[in-house]
């Protein structure tokens, strides 16, 4: 059967069935909670914001419909938005901490401890200049090169056609650049 | 022409090294589990039923009010004409 097709089957049973809920949670969950841990930059903040999500998910899935998007660009809708509510009510930037994760990142492989702990500093910078970034060129960095998506994907959840996707990454990028030259 | 394959040159070595650091998370195991399971367990599905049932039963009272409103009043304009 069509995956997209198994899929739409799948969210028509979880909108009556708490199990099937669980199976379409159980396919995204790990791309929502690193979106939202990286644009939040806590560990705890992520689980706490991934239950709102799914939860959220779950009192208004009757109300979804195929509309031609993937079903995870509703999920990341709901994730940015909560997101954008939780910066809201703390109205301040946080620092990316890599400190105290009850995940781990995935290792990369062959670092010695000595190069480990320097990498380790170079993904701070890195990530504290992401979050220098405007939100939705931060939301689009995340969505490549975290969930490792493509712009045509990018573009559905954040509403943009490929082109502009194109085009804003083009422009992040520079802005990036210009950051990172400064600081040298 | 120099400097512009210098910022490409640059742009890429950006795009390279967003490639090798931005790593998916693994979530906690017990979370993602307890998480699952909290979801599954939930009565949210039985509450809205339940919601619709009640809001369901308010109209069909309304309804039902009314009519009998409008076929009273009726009876009684019917009498008084008589």
């Amino acid at each position: 059967m069509d995956e997209k097709k198994a899929e739409r089957m799948l969210i028509e049973r979880a909108k009556k069935d708490s199990a099937a809920f669980g199976e379409l949670y159980s396919r995204y969950v790990d791309r929502i909670y690193n979106y939202i841990y990286y644009r939040t930059g806590s560990a705890g903040d992520a689980e706490d914001l991934t239950g709102k999500v799914f939860f959220k998910a779950m009192s208004h899935i009757k109300g979804y419909k195929h509309m031609g998007l993937p079903f995870s660009a509703w999920l990341y809708r709901i994730a940015h938005n909560l997101v954008a509510n939780y910066h809201r009510d703390r109205s301040r930037k946080k620092e990316i901490s890599l400190d105290n994760l009850p995940g781990q990142i995935l290792p990369k492989s062959d670092l010695h401890p000595e190069n480990r702990a320097v990498h380790s500093q170079e993904v701070d910078a890195l990530l504290a200049r992401i979050r220098d970034l405007a939100p939705n060129r931060q939301e689009l960095l995340i969505l490549k090169f975290v969930d490792q998506l493509s712009n045509a994907e990018i573009g559905q959840i954040m509403r943009k056609s490929e082109g502009a996707i194109k085009s804003l990454y083009h422009r992040t990028l520079m802005e990036l650049r210009e950051t990172m030259s400064e600081d040298e | 022409m120099a400097e512009r394959l210098l910022a490409d040159d640059q742009l890429h070595e950006i795009e390279q090294s967003l490639r090798n650091k931005l790593a998916p998370i693994v979530p906690n195991d017990q979370f993602i589990g307890s998480l699952r399971q909290r979801l599954e367990g939930s009565t949210i599905y039985e509450q809205q039923q339940r919601l619709a049932v009640s809001m369901l039963s308010i109209a069909l009272g309304l309804v039902v009010g009314l009519g009998i409103f409008l076929v009273g009043r009726g009876l009684i304009h019917d009498t008084k004409k008589g």
